[in-house]
C-alpha cells in the first residue's frame, strides 16, 4: 500500500533534499525529517522524505540466522 | 539478498509445519501482497500455510460515494482534477474518471501531492482538486501539502480526501470469529510514520502474533518465519518489529504532529464493508477551507453496497478471489466490478494477473 | 514559409506542394520520392516480400533518446528487421493538426530524414493531411514499410530448449515515457532506447538459419511479447528473472513509480529464439554488434507447460508471467 525506497541525501537546502538511488537522482521534501544531514539515508514517499534509514541497523533475525547459514 | 538466508528460511518454514494444520496468516498492506506475488513466494512455502490478503490497498476500499462526489466536483465546476495512477479506474455508482477524462475532462495524474503547490500557482484561473486517498503512510505528506497551500495563501486549490487508518479495520477483522488469522504481517511505511508501537493492540488485546516487516522478499520471509515460529511453537505471543532499519517503536514525531494539526479522526467508510468507527482522517476545522466537499457544497452520498460483489469478504479474508462468482468472468482487469479488481494491488487483480491458485 | 500548419497546407494544392518541398522532401527527398506522382514505382526481382504498416502517436512528441520521427522510421524497420527482411522503402503518411508549429515539424523530418540515411532506407511515398484544430493530438504518423525477406531465413517450429535471446536492457523507451509524461523531476541515465535493428540482421546473416523467430517487444513489453509467442506456439516458456538485463536506473525509476519494467515498451531490443546447441554462440556474435553488448539468454522455451510464461524468481520462487492486461499508471501504493 505503500512504495516507498531509501535514497541517499546528496544535497540538502530548506525545505529539499536532492537524493540519489542506483544512479538517478531526484528532488524531495524533507520537512519531515528530524535534522537531516548529506550522507543520510531517508525513505522516499510520493515525493517525500517520511523516515530516516539507519544504515548500520542491527536487524535482530539477521544476527541469529546468518551465523547458522555460514 | 543473501539466498543462503532466504534457502534457510525456507528450509525452517516448511520444517516447523510439517505437523501443523493450517495457518492464516494475514498481511494487510497492497505493497507486501503486490511483492509476494512478485517474489513468487507462495510456491515456495508449503500448502499448509495460507497467506491472505487483508483490507490494506487505498484504492481498494475507497467507497463509491467518494467517486460519485468527484465526478460531480468535476462536472458542476469545471475543476482539473488531479490524481494518483491508479484511482482513475475506480468507478462509482456510474462510471469512473478515466470515463470522464474520455469525454475530455481535465484530469492529470501526478506522482507527489506536493506538486501541485506550484501547479496551482500557475494555473490561478482554474480551481485544482487532490484526490487525497492513501493510509498513514500518505497522510503527512498531504498533510504538508495542505499545511503548505495555506502558507502560501493558495485558494485555488482543494482536497477530497479518503484517508484510512489500519487499527480500526484490524479491530474490525479480529472481531469476526469465521476468520482464525493466526498471525499479521504489518505495514512497514505504516509503521515509520506511525512506529511499531501502533500495532501492540494486536498483541496486548487479542494475544496473536504480529510482525512489522519490510517489502524486500527477505524481509517478508522473515517476517513469516517469525509468525509461524511463533504460531507452532506456543510461545506467548508477541508483536515483532523486523523492519528496524525503517521503523521505530514510536515512529517520526513530525509527521505524526502534522497529521493531527491538518486532521480529525471520524468514522470511515470502507467500500464493501461499510462504516467503520474511528477509521478515517478527515481535514480539520483548522484547513477546512480546503476541504473539497466543504468549498463545493457536496453532500457525502449514501451508498448501497452491490450484494454480488464478494469483495467484502475477499478483503476481510473470509473468502480467497476464486471462490467469488464474478472473479474471471464478469470481473477482470479490463472491467474491474470490485475495489479488489481495480488496483494493481488489489488481491483478485493480483491472483488474476499471477493466476495463482490463491 | 508561415510560422504554423494552416488548414489551407492540406487542400492539395499550392500550399500543401510548399509544405511538402519546404519541409518533408528538404529532410528525406529522394529520386524515387521527388518523381513518384500517385504511386512511387521501384523493379523487384523474384524475391519473398514482407511489408508492414504502423502509426504513431506517441506524447510527448519529443524525448530523451528520440521523437515521434524517429520511432516512426525505426519502429516499421523494425518490423521488417524481427522478419528478417533487409529493409527497402517506406512511405510517410502524416495528419497534422491545424496551428502546428513548422519549427518543430521541420525538427521531425529532420529526423525522419536523419534515421532514413543512417539506415539506407528511403521513403519514396506519402501523404499529408491538415486537419481542423482538435480532430487529432498535434500530429500522427503512419509509416508503411517493404522488405526483401533475406534466403537464408525462416520461421521455424519452435521445440523444447530453445533459447531466449534479448538484445540489450529492457523497459528503456516505455519507462522515459512514463517520466516525461507524468512530469517526474529526475536526473540520470533515462533514454529511450530507439534505435534501428536491421544492422543485427545484416550481421547475423549467416546464423539465421539457426534462428526460430524473432519479435521487438514494443508495446506491452517483453512480457507481452513472450505471451504472443508462447500462445502461437503452443509451448511454454520459463525465465529466468536474474539473467534479464535492465539498467539500474531504470530499474530505480520503475520502483519508485511502481511500475513493471516487464511491461513496458523496449523500442530497439529484439527477442531472437533459437537452437539450444548454437545460442551461446549465437549469442557472442550478437554481443559484438553495435548497441546489443548488454545481450543474454534469458530463458528457453519447454513443453512441459502450454502457452504459458513462467518465471523462476531471484528466490528461487515461482510466477506466472501473463500478457498485459490493463495500462500501466504510477501507483502511490
Amino acid at each position: 500500500m505503500c512504495i516507498a525506497i531509501p535514497c541517499e541525501i546528496i544535497e540538502l537546502t530548506n525545505t529539499k533534499a536532492k537524493v540519489t538511488i542506483m544512479g538517478v537522482k531526484t528532488i524531495v521534501n524533507i520537512q519531515l525529517i528530524d535534522n537531516p544531514k548529506v550522507g543520510d539515508f531517508v525513505l522516499i514517499h510520493a515525493g517525500c522524505a517520511i523516515e530516516k534509514v539507519d544504515k548500520n541497523y542491527s536487524d535482530i533475525y539477521f544476527d541469529m540466522i546468518k551465523p547458522l547459514c555460514d | 539478498m543473501d539466498k543462503k538466508i532466504i534457502k534457510r528460511l525456507i528450509d525452517e518454514i516448511n520444517f516447523m509445519t510439517t505437523q501443523t494444520q493450517e495457518i492464516k496468516i494475514m498481511e494487510v498492506c497492497g505493497t507486501h501482497t503486490k511483492n509476494i506475488a512478485m517474489s513468487g513466494i507462495k510456491s515456495l512455502l508449503p500448502p499448509n500455510i495460507k497467506l491472505i490478503s487483508g483490507p490494506g490497498c487505498p484504492v481498494c476500499v475507497s467507497e463509491e460515494s467518494y467517486i460519485d462526489n468527484a465526478i460531480e466536483i468535476l462536472r458542476k465546476y469545471n475543476v482539473i482534477i488531479a490524481s494518483f495512477g491508479d484511482m482513475i479506474r475506480v468507478s462509482g455508482t456510474n462510471g469512473n474518471l478515466l470515463d470522464e477524462k474520455a469525454k475530455g475532462e481535465d484530469i492529470r495524474i501526478i506522482y507527489s501531492p506536493l506538486e501541485l503547490i506550484e501547479m496551482a500557482e500557475q494555473i490561478k484561473n482554474k480551481n485544482i482538486v487532490f484526490l487525497g486517498v492513501g493510509f498513514e503512510t500518505t497522510a503527512p505528506v498531504i498533510a504538508l501539502t495542505i499545511k503548505k497551500a495555506a502558507e502560501r495563501k493558495i485558494n485555488n486549490l482543494f482536497f477530497l480526501t479518503s484517508l484510512k487508518l489500519m487499527p480500526p479495520i484490524l479491530h474490525y477483522i479480529m472481531g469476526q470469529t469465521i476468520n482464525n488469522i493466526d498471525g499479521f504481517i504489518c505495514p512497514g511505511h505504516v509503521a515509520s510514520v506511525t512506529g511499531s508501537e501502533y500495532f501492540r493492540f494486536i498483541e496486548e488485546e487479542y494475544y496473536l502474533p504480529a510482525a512489522v516487516c519490510g517489502f524486500e522478499a527477505e524481509d517478508i520471509l522473515i517476517g513469516i518465519h517469525n509468525l509461524v515460529k511463533q504460531i507452532t511453537q506456543k510461545e506467548n505471543k508477541k508483536l515483532n518489529n523486523l523492519y528496524t532499519r525503517c521503523v521505530k517503536s514510536n515512529g517520526n514525531p513530525i509527521a505524526k504532529k502534522l497529521i493531527n494539526e491538518v486532521f480529525k479522526v471520524s468514522d470511515g467508510e470502507w467500500r464493501g464493508i461499510g462504516i467503520v468507527k474511528g477509521s478515517s482522517l478527515n481535514i480539520n476545522e483548522n484547513y477546512k477551507k480546503y476541504d473539497a466537499l466543504n468549498a463545493f457544497k457536496i453532500e457525502n452520498k449514501s451508498f448501497k453496497i452491490n450484494t454480488n460483489c464478494q469483495c467484502k469478504e475477499v478483503l476481510l479474508g473470509n473468502k480467497i478471489p476464486k471462490e467469488c462468482n464474478l472473479f474471471g468472468k464478469i470481473c477482470n482487469p479490463f472491467k474491474p466490478y470490485g475495489p479488489c479488481m481495480v488496483s494493481s494491488e488489489g488481491t483478485c487483480f493480483i491472483a488474476y494477473r499471477y493466476k495463482e491458485e490463491v | 514559409m508561415e510560422n504554423a500548419v494552416t488548414l489551407r497546407c492540406g487542400d492539395g494544392g499550392k500550399y500543401t506542394n510548399s509544405l511538402i518541398k519546404d519541409v518533408f522532401y528538404r529532410h528525406f527527398g529522394n529520386e524515387l520520392l521527388t518523381n513518384s506522382m500517385d504511386a512511387a514505382v521501384f523493379d523487384l526481382n523474384k524475391e519473398r516480400l514482407a511489408f508492414t504498416t504502423d502509426s504513431f502517436v506517441v506524447k510527448p512528441l519529443f524525448f530523451p533518446g528520440g521523437d515521434i520521427g524517429k520511432l516512426a522510421v525505426c519502429g516499421t524497420i523494425n518490423d521488417l528487421s524481427v522478419s528478417g527482411a533487409k529493409p527497402l522503402y517506406l512511405s510517410c503518411s502524416v495528419i497534422i493538426e491545424e496551428g502546428f508549429d513548422i519549427k518543430t515539424l521541420t525538427k521531425i523530418a529532420e529526423s525522419i530524414g536523419d534515421a532514413c540515411k543512417k539506415t539506407g532506407v528511403k521513403i519514396i511515398t506519402g501523404d499529408t493531411k491538415v486537419v481542423e484544430k482538435g480532430s487529432v493530438d498535434g500530429i500522427f504518423i503512419n509509416t508503411s514499410g517493404i522488405g526483401v525477406v533475406l534466403e537464408e531465413y525462416n520461421s521455424k517450429p519452435i521445440i523444447d530448449g530453445d533459447c531466449i535471446i534479448i538484445t540489450g536492457g529492457i523497459a528503456e523507451h516505455g519507462t522515459t515515457i512514463a517520466v516525461e509524461r507524468y512530469n517526474i523531476n529526475i536526473e540520470g541515465k533515462i533514454q529511450s532506447d530507439c534505435m534501428p535493428l536491421n544492422n543485427i540482421i545484416e550481421k547475423l546473416q549467416k546464423n539465421l538459419k539457426y534462428i526460430k523467430i524473432m519479435k521487438d517487444p514494443t508495446r506491452g513489453g517483453v512480457a507481452t511479447a513472450l505471451n504472443e509467442i508462447a500462445e502461437k506456439s503452443n509451448m511454454g516458456v520459463i525465465l529466468n528473472e536474474e539473467s534479464i538485463p535492465i539498467e539500474k536506473e531504470i530499474k530505480s525509476v520503475n520502483e519508485m513509480l511502481g511500475l513493471d519494467p516487464l511491461y513496458l515498451a523496449c523500442e530497439g531490443r529484439m527477442i531472437i529464439v533459437a537452437e539450444k546447441q548454437k545460442s551461446k554462440d549465437l549469442l557472442e556474435e550478437i554481443k559484438c554488434i553495435t548497441g546489443c553488448e548488454n545481450s543474454t539468454i534469458i530463458g528457453n522455451f519447454t513443453c512441459d507447460i502450454k502457452s504459458k510464461v513462467l518465471m523462476e524468481t531471484v528466490i528461487g520462487g515461482k510466477r506466472i508471467i501473463g500478457p498485459l492486461e490493463e495500462n500501466l499508471l504510477p501507483r502511490i501504493c
